[in-house]
């Protein structure tokens, strides 16, 4: 059963109607009990008093006849002819239908049948019945009684004493009552439609009357399902209108606090939603933060004060050999050697105590037992009001780093102590690395040369085809050698004895050319020497004629220029 | 809207009180111009047994038939007043009332009003004339004739004759009467009419009935006692039964009330059928027949009366179908 038959069960109208049906239909029930009660009683008197007349006028009828009997003289003779022939008067008059239900009968004293509309003259069959036997002990009576088939029937019957007969009246029951039953039926049908005019009018008053109250309701309904802007059209001085009122009132002061509440909610709506955003940014930061340090390759972890971790990253899980759940909530002796749990935990209850940042080396030892050196950087972190309440630290596994170290220092050491100079330089010619050789070749520091580019040795004695197929056999990453000629700091030309390499990275790309150098110089000198020597010689001879000729003509030009910016006053050049 | 729903309603049921109780009113209205009027004369005067009788027998037919007529009744008055100029006058009277009211049908009652009325004033005239109670012959009156037709008014002789034959040891018939024309006239009718013999004797004193009477139960078989005997001046009715009942030996009977004390059986006419005859032929005339195509008949109706002293003396026993339709004089007033 849906919500609105239930309330139309039990709504004002129908509750009404049902209470004015209930006391209509009990009155009309009451009424049509006594209205049946007299009308019994009233049609029992009146069908005595009738057929009490119709007994009398059978009764007159044979009275007349045995007057006429007697006026004949001749009783004896005519008695029998006067029975016959008031008989068949009675008869004819009376007995008009093959099967009439209302008949008068005649039963003589011994019970024989005189008349009868069904069964014969002098038959005996109803001598024995009860209502005859009553009929002829009372003379004069009535009641009623159940015939063979079952029929209520009513008897009433009177005594004609001259011929010793009971003359009597049989109604069925169902015809005696049967005005009262026509009256009875008349009596349900009208007041049943009294009672349906009366339900109708009271429907309409009823209706009439509820309407205000079933608009308040609807309005009440719809304020309920939210809708507060229902207008309340009922007017009036009664209870009802003074309903309305007060109701309009209600829902005034709840628009009134709604439209402050819808304030305050839409200022916690935004609130809400800033706080969620801040809380998205939040887990968004966290979650950016969870892969940053999850990014990070070195170690990070953050515990707190207790020295109980709260978190770390993947690559100090994969350190310890531990998901990062099963690392969190755990000391650290729960998860590391005693030994160096030990060390740790001494670093960080000494950070707790001078809160800041802390850096140290020392060793971890890996899920494999391998022990690796490991830079560990430190720092506490606070809450909104300034107390430490956890340290954040990072370990960088430096074992490897450590190793390399070594060996550059040992490959440095070596090409630093190398009696060759070594020019390290990028693809770009910019100078990286110069050993001390190389200082004391070149006459630069290496604070000089770093950073410079190769051209700065340039000496001009080579052309740009040297030059190019120098780099197009570097390009190709193949080793050149030779001879080249440098100027040093001091502007002198150095000879050096080349052989520049490239040095490729891991994916094979160059990345670096190294240079080594001799000074070959005074080699080269000691034949250009020799050579010049020769051709000194040789053009000297020439040289001296021709040099004679124009310091003559210099002479000349020389001294006339003195003699010009003799003149010149000084400071107007 | 709603206020003329409601006016419309109210308009409906007052049409509807109006229709129906209007219209009985104009149905009357109309009917009343067409009530057929009849004039009834009567020759005699109200309190006269015949024609009281005859009025009855008209009055009923209409009640019972319940049929509306309008009847208007003139008593003519001439059995009390038997001089020719007050019948003269008493005709012209209704013959004024006639001309005055102007009736659909006139019925006149025994033969004064035909013979001062009808026939010198209207025999063969477009006005409608029904008789009836005209003794015997109505061709001494002109009819039937165009305008006029009714009923005769006879003797229940041959009637009587048959019943009184059956308890009679012979077939001699005796007749006393008085001395009068008119008993000698209907002595002769009777022997006309119905082919009949009858051994007569007229008296005029009670001695010489008492003495005819005596000798008629010697001399005949059954006998027939003429009525106007009770007009006789010296006339006994108490002492003419008495005498009856200690003379009577054979069965006797007469056609006239007044005598049936003395008698064992009357056969007397019925007055109310004269009535009834002439109420049904006046309607008959009303709703279109014209008098002349509608014969002339003859009373048959009788009411018979049974004295049951003097069939008890005689020994006789009256078979229950004759009782059955038979007064007893014995129940009726003392003479």
């Amino acid at each position: 059963m849906n919500k609105e038959n239930i309330m139309r069960r039990h709504s004002i109208t129908f509750r009404l109607l049902f209470i004015v049906t209930i006391a209509y239909v009990a009155s009309a029930f009451c009424v049509l009990l006594l209205a049946n009660y007299q009308l019994y009683g009233i049609i029992d008197k009146s069908q005595r008093a009738v057929y009490a007349e119709k007994l009398d006028s059978i009764l007159g009828t044979l009275k007349r006849q045995y007057q006429r009997l007697r006026v004949t003289g001749m009783v004896e003779a005519y008695e029998a002819d006067f029975k016959e022939s008031v008989l068949k008067a009675l008869r004819q008059t009376y007995y008009t239908a093959p099967d009439q239900q209302i008949y008068p009968f005649i039963i003589g004293a011994k019970g024989e049948v005189v008349m009868h509309p069904k069964l014969p003259y002098n038959d005996m069959s109803l001598a024995n019945a009860e209502y005859t036997q009553n009929a002829l002990k009372s003379k004069q009576s009535d009641f009623q009684y159940i015939d063979e088939t079952g029929k209520r029937r009513w008897c009433i019957f009177k005594y004609f004493r001259k011929w010793d007969w009971v003359i009597g009246y049989e109604v069925p029951l169902k015809i005696k009552y049967a005005d009262a039953k026509k009256l009875r039926d008349r009596l349900i049908v009208t007041m049943s439609v009294i009672t349906l005019l009366v339900l109708l009018s009271l429907l309409f008053l009823i209706t009439r009357f509820t309407r205000p109250i079933i608009r308040l309701t609807e309005i009440s309904a719809e304020m309920a399902a939210g809708n507060l802007n229902q207008k309340i059209d009922i007017r009036g001085e009664d209870e009802i209108g003074v309903l309305a009122r007060s109701f309009t009132r209600m829902r005034d002061s709840i628009l009134e606090k709604i439209t402050d509440l819808a304030g305050k909610n839409e200022t916690l709506h935004q609130e809400i939603a800033e706080r969620k955003q801040a809380q998205k940014a939040l887990l968004d930061q966290h979650q950016f933060l969870q892969l940053l340090i999850d990014a990070i390759p070195m170690s990070v972890f953050f515990k707190n004060t207790d020295g109980i971790y709260l978190g770390c990253n993947d690559a100090y899980a994969q350190l310890l050999g531990m998901s990062k759940d099963e690392i969190a909530g755990k000391g650290v002796h729960q998860v590391f050697p005693k030994a160096f749990a030990d060390k740790y935990h001494e670093m960080d209850q000494r950070l707790f105590n001078e809160p800041g940042v802390q850096r140290y080396e020392a060793q971890a030892i890996d899920s494999d037992g391998s022990i690796h050196d490991v830079l560990i950087n430190k720092a506490t972190y606070q809450d909104e009001s300034g107390k430490v309440i956890g340290l954040i630290g990072a370990m960088l596994d430096i074992t490897t780093s450590k190793q390399l170290e070594k060996e550059r220092v040992l490959l440095a050491t070596a090409i630093e102590q190398a009696a060759e100079s070594v020019i390290i330089s990028n693809r770009q010619g910019t100078i990286r690395y110069v050993n001390p050789a190389f200082e004391r070749l070149s006459g630069y520091t290496q604070k000089e040369i770093v950073g410079q580019n190769f051209r700065i040795l340039k000496s001009d004695r080579h052309g740009e085809t040297f030059y190019r197929e120098m780099w197009d056999i570097l390009s190709q990453g193949k080793i050149w050698s030779g001879r080249i000629t440098n100027r040093i700091k001091d502007g002198t030309l150095c000879v050096f004895e080349t052989r520049i390499s490239p040095v490729r990275d891991k994916t094979g790309e160059i990345v670096n050319f190294v240079s080594l150098n001799r000074d070959v110089s005074k080699e080269v000198a000691l034949g250009a020497q020799l050579q010049q020597a020769q051709r000194m010689q040789a053009i000297g001879t020439l040289a001296g004629g021709i040099a004679h000729d124009f310091n003559n003509i210099l002479a000349s030009v020389i001294g006339y220029t003195e003699l010009a910016i003799d003149d010149v006053e000084k400071g107007s050049l | 809207m709603k206020k003329m729903h409601i006016t419309l309603l109210f308009f409906c049921f007052g049409a509807f009180l109006v229709i129906n109780g209007l219209c009985p009113l104009g149905d009357a209205q109309t009917g009343k111009d067409l009530i057929p009027k009849i004039l009834v004369i009567h020759s005699y005067h109200p309190e006269f047994g015949w024609t009281s009788g005859i009025h009855a027998g008209l009055r009923s037919f209409f009640e019972d038939k319940d049929i509306r007529v309008e009847l208007k009744v003139i008593y003519m008055d001439t059995k009390r007043h038997t001089s020719e100029t007050f019948k003269k006058k008493a005709a012209l009277k209704a013959k004024k009332i006639i001309e005055a009211w102007k009736p659909d049908v006139v019925i006149a009652s025994d033969d004064n009003a035909s013979k001062y009325l009808i026939a010198p004033y209207f025999k063969n005239t477009d006005l409608p004339f029904v008789f009836c109670g005209i003794n015997w012959d109505a061709s001494i009156y002109g009819f039937p004739c165009r305008n006029v037709t009714g009923m005769i008014e006879v003797g229940l002789i041959p009637q009587l004759i048959e019943v009184l034959s059956t308890y009679a040891k012979g077939t001699r018939i005796g007749f006393l009467a008085y001395a009068s024309l008119t008993s000698r006239k209907d002595a002769e009718r009777y022997k006309t009419f119905y082919n009949i013999e009858l051994s007569e004797k007229y008296v005029e004193t009670f001695e010489a009935f008492k003495k005819a009477y005596a000798d008629f139960q010697e001399q005949t078989d059954m006998l027939i006692i003429s009525g106007d005997l009770a007009g006789m001046s010296d006339w006994n009715m108490q002492e003419a039964k008495h005498f009856a009942e200690k003379t009577t030996t054979i069965p006797s009977g007469t056609i006239q009330p007044p005598i049936i004390f003395c008698t064992l059986i009357g056969y007397t006419s019925v007055a109310e059928e004269q009535g009834e005859w002439a109420a049904e032929t006046a309607l008959r005339i009303i709703n279109g027949e014209k008098p002349v195509d509608i014969p002339m008949v003859q009373n048959k109706k009788a009411k018979v009366y049974l004295n049951m002293t003097l069939a008890k003396k005689l020994g006789i026993k009256f078979p229950m179908e004759l009782i059955e339709r038979s007064t007893f004089v014995e129940e009726l007033n003392r003479p």
